[in-house]
């Protein structure tokens, strides 16, 4: 019994701090860090720096926070830009998970089409956001054509401040929908069949299946998923600012679109930080409710 | 196997720190650059010396690169880029053979962000030499500080060569506290074109163009057949500058309007008569239908493509840059150019070559640009809208009628705003004009809105 403890206790010293496979892991690891430290927090900091001064590099303290959160035009931008998370994360799950659910099917068919649902996913934002621009175009655009001809109205979808934003979210649906698809289709294939089976035995429904089965054990997915669209989203301005430019007027202005205006349009840093600095802020309590949910499920489960 | 691990890992450790310290290093160099550069009037001073005192102490020149910034992208497509870019390499092969060892390395940058890329990189000690530049732009290059006085090479110009540039109102705009920062390669002038076939379907006189706002209402409506898919008077009204630039500030001059005061340092577009004009362009699109709501949408060029398509019967701000489509679209004949209200005032601007202030061989940067401005290869240039030497309007093909209509427009040209922070006012205004447009807002409620934002930062300057 003794030594059965001095083996433990032995153990537990390797694995700590002092051990030499720990030293060598740690000294692995010592490039990254240091990268992270380099690329990440070393421009974060400089960034909150930035923040607090003007341009000619005065400090002006919370100045220019009272300038952007001061203005009325910024909080439309957090409101477009929540629209726009939701919209598109709700999109994007709901659908993705029922394509995954067929993708995930054994048939021919199917095998043979998964690749092409990729291919959203893999033209360059930008270039998509060209070819919408082209497609919806008020004037010479097939789509704006082919709903004339059907209803005979002008419908200018780019031109019209709801039906932009809807162009916008659709567009950004269309690009995030295949990734959503691809990683819960991999969660899927990892439950077993027999899980099922056993359901089937005691009579649960098909319904019953997806809400006891199904979607706990693709928890981890789903959440990863999501996390990752709402900050694709929140981040995204280069596919917005290619298809609109933040118009009409700014009814397509989200917050990543300012502060890619703020910043390298008007070269106002100073306030684009700000603005970045906020963005950061909202990433952080979108991710940190998905987890909180997350983790109110998990207690959940255990009692 | 474990001492092997051991040294990759120092070794890996020992790069990222190298590449850590080699990084400050020349982050630190950027500094330098930067202090120097910053230090503008230093550099004009070293620039007067050079020239003046047969450069003692010039730079080694030899194997010298010069980077020329344009905007031309021949992969377009489109005639005048191909041709500006023509241009730019005509002159860079003239420099290259006059300065043996001597290479010209061209930049693209896009037209509407070139002149902010330039502030930025000189800001952030990004290396350019030669420039393309935007001449409403120029306050904003005063202040930022990137442009090299180019004053004391021209004064070693001949009086007559002078005077073949200096005669464009460019010049006065590229001119500050007696140095100068661009010469212009044109002159860009805006009018209205109208297409005589549609005048005389509509039972108008071809000959006798609106002279009045009013008279344009009244053309507009005659001349205007949605079902046809022709619309009376076409214009742009989306997202760029020309929004501004093109079609509102026509009819806010001719209403005696400003968007800015020159005295308070403020936005103005929301008094009555920019109110007063913001209204009648509203009126234009939803209340009488003579402009197409797609014109709050596309690109500046979009416009040009509908007129040409015979689906605008008039176009407001048509610029001068665009004659030669016309003339070479066989449309000479069947267009006229005016200006409503006869005798209004229209924007006026070209681009220009400046020199950076950060440039390493500035005496290189001048010569390339004499070169580019020889009188052989500047005809070559295709996107000056009009000629920016005088002698070459004695040339036959400047004599036509367009062209006479549009010098005779010149005449009345002038700047935009000369605010540094012009981009953002443009933005804003052409941001309020979609709005009341799109979302069929009250003019007074949304201009102000959006004067009071830019007040809120900018005013002041």
């Amino acid at each position: 019994m003794k030594f059965h403890m001095n083996q433990e206790r032995s153990k537990e010293k390797k694995s700590g701090w002092g051990s030499k496979e720990s030293r060598l892991a740690y000294l692995f690891m010592t490039p990254l860090l240091l990268c992270l430290v380099a690329f990440m927090v070393v421009p974060m900091i400089t960034g909150i720096q930035i923040s607090f001064q003007n341009a000619k590099g005065d400090f002006v303290g919370l100045g220019n926070y009272h300038l952007v959160l001061g203005e009325p035009r910024f909080w439309n931008n957090v409101r477009l830009s929540l629209t726009y998370v939701v919209c598109n994360v709700l999109l994007s799950i709901v659908l993705g998970f029922l394509a995954a659910n067929l993708i995930t099917q054994k048939s021919k068919m199917v095998s043979m089409l998964r690749p092409l649902y990729l291919i959203p996913w893999i033209i360059p934002p930008v270039s998509s956001s060209i070819l919408f621009r082209t497609l919806l175009d008020a004037n010479t655009g097939p789509v704006t054509r082919l709903i004339k001809m059907i209803t005979g109205k002008n419908v200018m979808i780019l031109d019209q401040a709801k039906t932009a934003l809807l162009a916008v979210i659709f567009h950004n649906f269309w690009r995030s929908f295949p990734f959503a698809m691809l990683f819960l289709a991999a969660g899927l294939t990892m439950i077993s069949k027999d899980v099922y089976e056993a359901a089937i035995v005691d009579g649960a429904s098909k319904v019953k299946q997806f809400f006891y089965i199904t979607l706990p054990l693709v928890k981890n997915h789903l959440f990863i998923v999501i996390l990752m669209i709402t900050n694709w989203t929140l981040q995204d301005s280069e596919s917005c600012y290619s298809l609109t430019k933040g118009g009409p007027g700014t009814a397509t202005e989200m917050v990543a679109v300012r502060l890619f205006k703020d910043s390298f349009v008007y070269f106002e840093i100073h306030t684009g930080v700000v603005i970045g600095i906020v963005m950061m802020c909202i990433s952080i309590i979108f991710a940190a409710i998905y987890y909180w949910v997350t983790k109110a499920k998990e207690m959940e489960t255990y009692e | 196997m474990r001492n092997a691990k051991r040294w990759l890992s120092i070794f890996l450790v020992g790069t990222v720190l190298a590449g850590c310290l080699t990084a400050c290093g020349s982050s630190g160099s950027n500094d330098n650059q930067e202090e120097t550069g910053q230090t503008n009037q230093d550099a004009q001073q070293t620039v007067q010396d050079d020239t003046s005192e047969n450069q003692e102490e010039a730079p080694n020149t030899e194997g010298a690169t010069i980077r020329l910034a344009h905007l031309y992208d021949p992969g377009t497509g489109v005639e005048s880029e191909k041709r500006s870019y023509e241009w730019l390499k005509k002159g860079s092969e003239n420099f290259e053979a006059n300065n043996p060892g001597c290479t010209v390395e061209l930049e693209y940058y896009k037209y509407d962000e070139m002149d902010t890329k330039y502030m930025s990189d000189y800001q952030s000690g990004v290396e350019h030499d030669v420039l393309i530049t935007t001449s409403m732009l120029f306050p904003q290059h005063f202040q930022v500080g990137d442009l090299l006085d180019m004053q004391p090479y021209v004064n070693e110009w001949e009086q007559s060569e002078v005077d073949e540039f200096a005669w464009n109102p460019v010049w006065d705009i590229c001119s500050n506290d007696g140095g100068l920062y661009g010469i212009p390669l044109g002159l860009h002038i805006r009018g209205m074109i109208y297409r005589k076939d549609l005048f005389e379907q509509a039972g108008l006189d071809p000959n006798s163009p609106p002279k009045t706002m009013d008279e344009l209402l009244e053309y507009a409506q005659k001349l205007n057949n949605p079902d046809e898919n022709i619309y009376g008077l076409g214009m742009y009204l989306g997202t760029e500058r020309a929004n501004l630039e093109c079609s509102f500030y026509p009819f806010l001059w001719a209403n005696g309007g400003e968007i800015w005061d020159a005295e308070t340092k403020q936005a103005i577009f929301a008094d009555e008569t920019g109110v007063k004009t913001g209204q009648f362009v509203k009126d234009l699109v939803t209340k009488y239908g003579v402009t197409p709501q797609f014109a709050i949408s596309g690109g500046y060029g979009d416009a040009l493509d509908a007129f040409m398509n015979g689906q605008y019967a008039m176009m407001e701000g048509f610029g001068s840059y665009w004659i030669s489509n016309v003339v070479e679209a066989g449309m000479e004949d069947n267009v006229g150019i005016c200006a409503v209200p006869d005798g209004s005032n229209r924007f006026s601007n070209c681009y220009s070559l400046s020199i950076y202030a950060g440039c390493e061989h500035p005496d290189l940067a001048m010569k390339l640009i004499e070169e580019l401005l020889a009188p052989d290869v500047i005809t070559m240039y295709a996107d000056g809208g009009l000629p920016a030497r005088r002698s070459d309007y004695e040339d036959a093909q400047y004599q036509g009628a367009l062209y006479s209509a549009m010098l005779e427009i010149a005449n009345d040209g002038r700047n935009v705003a000369e605010t540094v922070n012009y981009m953002k006012l443009a933005d804003s205004v052409a941001a309020a004009v979609q709005e009341i447009i799109a979302n069929d807002g009250d003019v007074q409620e949304v201009f102000t809105r959006y004067q009071d934002e830019y007040n809120a930062r900018y005013a002041g300057e």
